[in-house]
């Protein structure tokens, strides 16, 4: 359904989708060419401007330790592009499978595969995340590994259902009894055919991601310094909240934007590649 | 509907042994001694206390046999002692609980009192300008970090204007109004989310009632437009909306660890969160009993108001 | 450990020790109470952290001090420079002439809350139960050298030691030396935890565990003020647990409460407020510091810790993580205004030329890289942040391993996790303490576990005598070995801050000796 190209075109001429679009682009730009467009070095300490308003040269400002909260940001980016995407990536290289597997196989298999996954939904990727932390101490890699935990249910329960679906259709049946094994119709079959929602589900995902980052980031766990990050720059800005609103600012609209971006490219894809979804996908 | 009931109640009991076990075993995942924790680091260990603390907590057994004896006392309703603030399990968290469901419940309300409103009439109007404000809202809304939004209105309503206090807690019997004044912010930075999603599902699943025939039969019959959807279409569109109230119940717990840090509001959260740290294992499998329970129970509660709702589902399946 | 020398004989009086560095606290008191003290009225205190428990013996958590501080009294309780103090003390004098035992007369007529009598069986049987592994009593290793408790008679006590302790007093002044009711303690069982009977000035009388603790005045307290005017005047305390500072100052302002400790940046808010009196306390309280593991390459090289130990500069630190409010290190650890203190041992000052001098000598010319530990607050990450940049500026490349405090800690010191830790201290004014804790080969703060046969005779001579100038030779020598071959790095000392409504009378006396709150003689002026 990629091949024909058709796709990008409409999502193209949704106008929701080319904001997404743009956004996106601006921040991966950012992520990519951080090292060109900082005005300063991100960990630059001028300590003759601590906590300055937006100004020049600090355009938005600084820190409590004379950082310039612009390049900060656009440092920033960074991380919040690797964990949206680290998360995800794991959510579907573990949940897709899971979900085919568990199709595959079916009875009691299935049953427990899903169990697990309700339970994974109960338990707060936070807990995870906090966990994770103590024990091996806080990093990027703990952040993405606890995000994407918390990804792989609800990737599995979407492809299982699509599968379940699929399964009853006429040319899988024709794969099957013309003697194909059951996982090869599975992968080559099946999976094609599924990747729609899974798609959709994946791009929210990433939104999610994005706030997930940002919470643990606040309360403390999460990516080391000196790595800045959205989630970060928020908590080390609250204490100073009355000196200097602008730093809690700036990190907040830059994570909503990028999460708003997500979104609607992710309704927009719902939209055109499957209708039907609506209402079925988180 | 009471077989019903009953077998979906016997469903819940694997489900929270899976998310106990799940638990337990992740805890002691983690390296690092309890007992050494429990003790202080430091300062104060001792190897005769050291082996004391090990065989009162069970430490020197096998795993498994630990999760056995926990869940053993645990179905006696003795989840056991803290091993750092020493209380006992049950006492505290009950308290931590409290404060966490009335924060958890304010924010439902608040999330709820905006969005079925906003859904209706995003729905009624549709494609009209309060549809597409009420659209907007909830797109918006979603992207929007809960926690952020609470540091905007602290901001705003705690240090420009002055009008609500920003931080901290006060117990409901103490003093009721100064209870809820101190809700209220926190209340709407953890309900925001769920109120977006409520106004966006409750908005299709009304239109969706709307265009079906019987609706267009009372249209046509002349029934004014708000009777029929207060009157018809409502109950119907109501179905899926609840299966997202329930679900978004569980959104705002796992919310509430940031938020209650954000407001400073001593819930089970930041108990669960700082008792991970600490290694204080019996109190994180409080918290997540509590939790997990919690959640299990209102997804239960909403399956059992939805067959009532809905009678196309059938109690004996 | 157990080795000790023979302790001189010289009897420890207390009157005789109020030397060096008392002073400061000395005016204090002095001048304490020039107007007569009215009674009445309840005093709203917030704290930051909740009790781990209000039984002073049993409780584990640096909190609790503010807690049992109210209730209690200590056999030997000690004044701001950790001297011990009689007037204020369960014992009215005692002897530790003999380093085999310690002797001490208790004061008559005193009760406990329930009514039942404090005296030597009392003490025996407060400092049994200490000793007791089953107590999972938090200050039993600091009682070791205790071997058995007589009762010689209705009022008099008799440790029997095992090894000269030296630090006897200071060591009673602390948890330990806090006395229970023993009818209380059988009665209660594990709910003693929580419902603790001592002798103090106040009761407890209500706990709501992660909101508050109330006590109420004591009326039978012994205790009286230098008038002779009855102890004390309060009727009440609510000590709140806030563990926000943030909500604490803004409930001091809103009136909700009567009197807080101030996090650093908002020290001069308050300073410039007439409607506030604020004290500030540089003894006690913690100090922010480089921690080395001397076993794990590189800093098992002295020249690479010299190094790092020059390149840090305290006052940027001091100005913008903590609004220029602590205190630049200057020495080691011991606190300013305990008798240990001696200034005259220099920490290693900042010099880029002499920290790359070293660099060069420790076979690194071009600096190297390193992880360190931190754990996260808004005050050590910052401060991690600046010295990742200094060092940075010297060639030495940090990458930080950050773990939640007690995780840090455990790791670090336990784990051998890392060669540096960035952390915090307490720093109590009885040099023991710290001494045997970090410095001696088998000390749980000695991360390398490192055995150095000058530092652990040095600690052993340290409690092996009782005389005040004697001990301070002997730490004096201490730091300058820790110092000069920069066994640690001192960044810099806190400074506690106190700020109350002009109400509150008394506040030069909140600080204890441990910088935990002490409210026995605060007052409230109606206006």
């Amino acid at each position: 359904m990629f091949r024909d190209g058709t796709v990008l075109g409409r999502l193209l001429r949704t106008p929701r989708a080319v904001f997404g679009l743009v956004v996106l682009l601006i921040v991966v730009a950012a992520a990519l060419g951080a090292d060109w467009l900082m005005p300063f070095d991100n960990e630059d300490m001028d300590f003759e401007s601590l906590l300055v308003g937006p100004s020049w040269p600090h355009v938005l400002g600084t820190d409590q330790l004379g950082r310039d909260t612009l390049s900060r940001l656009i440092l920033g980016s960074r991380v919040a592009l690797q964990v949206s995407l680290g998360a995800v990536g794991l959510g579907v290289l573990i949940g897709v499978p899971l979900g085919l597997v568990s199709v595959t196989i079916g009875g009691r298999i299935d049953d427990a595969i899903m169990r697990v996954m309700d339970a994974i939904v109960v338990f707060p990727a936070l807990l995870v995340a906090v966990a994770l932390a103590a024990a091996i101490g806080n990093s990027l890699g703990t952040v993405i590994l606890a995000i994407g935990i918390a990804n792989v249910p609800w990737l599995a329960r979407i492809t299982r259902a699509q599968a379940l679906a699929l399964r009853e259709l006429d040319f899988v049946a024709a794969a099957e009894a013309a003697g194909t094994t059951t996982f090869k119709v599975m992968f080559r079959h099946i999976l094609p055919n599924a990747l729609a929602p899974v798609i959709v589900q994946a791009t929210l995902g990433m939104g999610y991601a994005v706030l997930a980052e940002a919470s643990l980031g606040f309360i403390g766990v999460g990516v080391v310094p000196p790595t800045p990050t959205w989630g970060n720059m928020l908590q080390a800005a609250f204490p100073f909240l009355e000196q200097q609103p602008a730093l809690s600012v700036a990190p907040g609209v830059a994570i909503f934007l990028l999460v708003l971006a997500f979104n609607l490219l992710g309704d927009a894809l719902r939209d055109i590649l499957d209708p039907r979804l609506r209402g079925v996908v988180r | 509907m009471q077989r019903y009931i009953l077998r979906r109640l016997a469903q819940l009991i694997p489900s929270l042994l899976l998310i106990t076990f799940l638990v337990f075993a992740l805890m002691h995942a983690i390296p690092g001694d309890p007992a050494r924790m429990m003790l202080g680091a430091g300062e104060q260990l001792d190897a005769k206390q050291l082996e004391i603390v090990r065989r009162e907590y069970n430490l020197d057994r096998p795993l498994p046999v630990q999760y056995v004896l926990w869940l053993a006392k645990a179905a006696s309703g003795d989840l056991g002692r803290s091993t750092t603030s020493q209380r006992r399990v049950g006492a505290e968290v009950a308290m931590r609980a409290g404060i966490t469901f009335q924060l958890g419940l304010f924010a439902w309300l608040i999330g709820i009192c905006i969005a079925i409103p906003a859904g209706i009439v995003s729905a009624v109007h549709r494609g009209r300008w309060p549809d597409m404000l009420a659209t907007m809202g909830a797109v918006g809304a979603v992207a929007l970090p809960g926690f952020w939004l609470g540091i905007m209105m602290i901001l705003l309503f705690g240090v420009t204007l002055g009008w609500l206090p920003t931080r901290g807690y006060v117990p409901l019997a103490v003093d009721p109004l100064e209870s809820l004044r101190h809700m209220l912010l926190p209340a709407i930075a953890l309900g925001i989310t769920s109120s977006a999603l409520v106004t966006r599902q409750m908005r299709s699943a009304l239109l969706e009632v709307l265009a079906q025939d019987y609706i267009r039969t009372a249209r046509a019959k002349g029934l004014a437009r708000w009777a029929i959807v207060i009157g018809h279409a409502l109950r119907n569109a109501m179905l899926p909306v609840i299966t997202v109230m329930g679900l978004e119940i569980g959104r705002i717990f796992a919310g509430s660890v940031v938020i209650e840090t954000l407001f400073g509001i001593p819930g089970m959260g930041r108990l669960m969160v700082q008792a991970v740290f600490t290694r204080d294992f019996p109190v994180v499998q409080g918290c997540v009993l509590v939790m997990a329970t919690a959640v299990l129970v209102i997804n239960f509660a909403t399956d059992i108001l939805y067959a009532v709702l809905d009678p196309r589902i059938r109690y004996d399946k | 450990m157990a080795t000790g020398k023979a302790l001189k004989r010289r009897t420890l009086l207390h009157s005789t020790l109020l030397g060096a560095g008392a002073s400061v606290m000395l005016a204090r008191h002095g001048r304490a109470q020039a107007e007569k003290p009215q009674y009445g009225g309840k005093l709203r205190v917030a704290y930051n952290l909740a009790p781990g428990a209000l039984d002073p013996v049993v409780g584990r958590s640096g909190g609790d001090a503010y807690y049992w501080r109210q209730f209690v009294d200590q056999l030997v309780d000690a004044d701001p420079s950790l001297n011990p103090r009689a007037s204020t003390s369960l014992a009215q004098s005692w002897d530790v002439s003999d380093p085999k035992k310690v002797v001490l007369n208790l004061r008559r007529g005193v009760k406990f809350h329930d009514g039942t009598d404090f005296n030597a069986e009392a003490v025996k049987f407060n400092i049994e139960r200490l000793l007791d592994p089953a107590t999972k009593a938090t200050p039993r290793s600091a009682f070791t050298p205790v071997d058995t408790v007589d009762v010689v008679d209705e009022h008099i006590v008799r440790f029997n030691l095992k090894r000269p302790w030296g630090s006897v007093l200071s060591t009673l002044a602390d948890r330990g030396g806090a006395m229970n009711s023993p009818t209380a303690v059988k009665k209660l069982g594990q709910d003693y935890l929580f419902k603790p009977v001592s002798t103090g000035p106040f009761k407890v009388a209500e706990f709501v565990s992660g909101s508050h603790v109330r006590f109420v005045r004591n009326e039978n307290y012994w205790g009286r003020d230098e008038a002779g005017n009855p102890l004390p005047y309060l009727d009440e305390i609510v000590m709140n647990t806030v563990p926000d500072p943030t909500v604490q100052v803004s409930a001091l302002k809103a009136g909700e409460m009567d009197l807080i400790y101030l996090p650093y940046r908002e020290v001069g808010n308050f300073e410039t407020n007439p409607a506030y009196t604020v004290r500030k306390y540089e003894g006690g309280g913690i100090a922010f510091l480089l921690s080395f593991n001397v076993a794990k390459p590189p800093m098992d090289n002295v020249n690479l810790r010299q190094a790092i130990a020059h390149a840090i500069n305290p006052d940027v630190i001091n100005r913008a993580v903590y609004f220029g409010r602590a205190i630049p290190a200057k020495s080691g650890m011991w606190p300013p205004g305990a008798w240990a203190h001696d200034p005259t041992v220099p920490r290693p000052s900042y010099s880029v030329a002499k920290a790359k001098e070293f660099l060069a000598k420790g076979g690194r010319p071009n600096g190297f890289e390193m992880e360190a530990v931190i754990w996260p607050s808004d005050l050590n990450t910052p401060t991690a942040e600046i010295v990742r940049a200094q060092l940075g500026a010297i060639g030495i490349k940090l990458t930080y391993k950050v773990y939640e405090t007690t995780v840090a800690t455990e790791k670090f010191y336990y784990g051998s996790d890392a060669p540096m830790f960035l952390t915090s201290w307490s720093r109590y004014p009885e040099p023991e303490w710290v001494a045997s804790l970090i410095y001696r080969s088998d000390g749980y703060y000695n991360a390398g576990k490192v055995k150095d046969d000058r530092l652990d005779a040095l600690v052993d001579s340290g409690v092996a005598v009782a005389d005040i100038p004697a001990r301070r030779a002997i730490y004096r020598k201490v730091d300058e070995i820790v110092l000069g071959e920069a066994i640690m790095v001192p960044m810099l000392y806190g400074v506690t801050y106190a700020a109350a409504h002009k109400a509150v009378q008394g506040v030069d006396d909140v600080f204890g000796w441990d910088a935990k709150m002490y409210l026995h003689r605060m007052w409230l002026k109606k206006a």
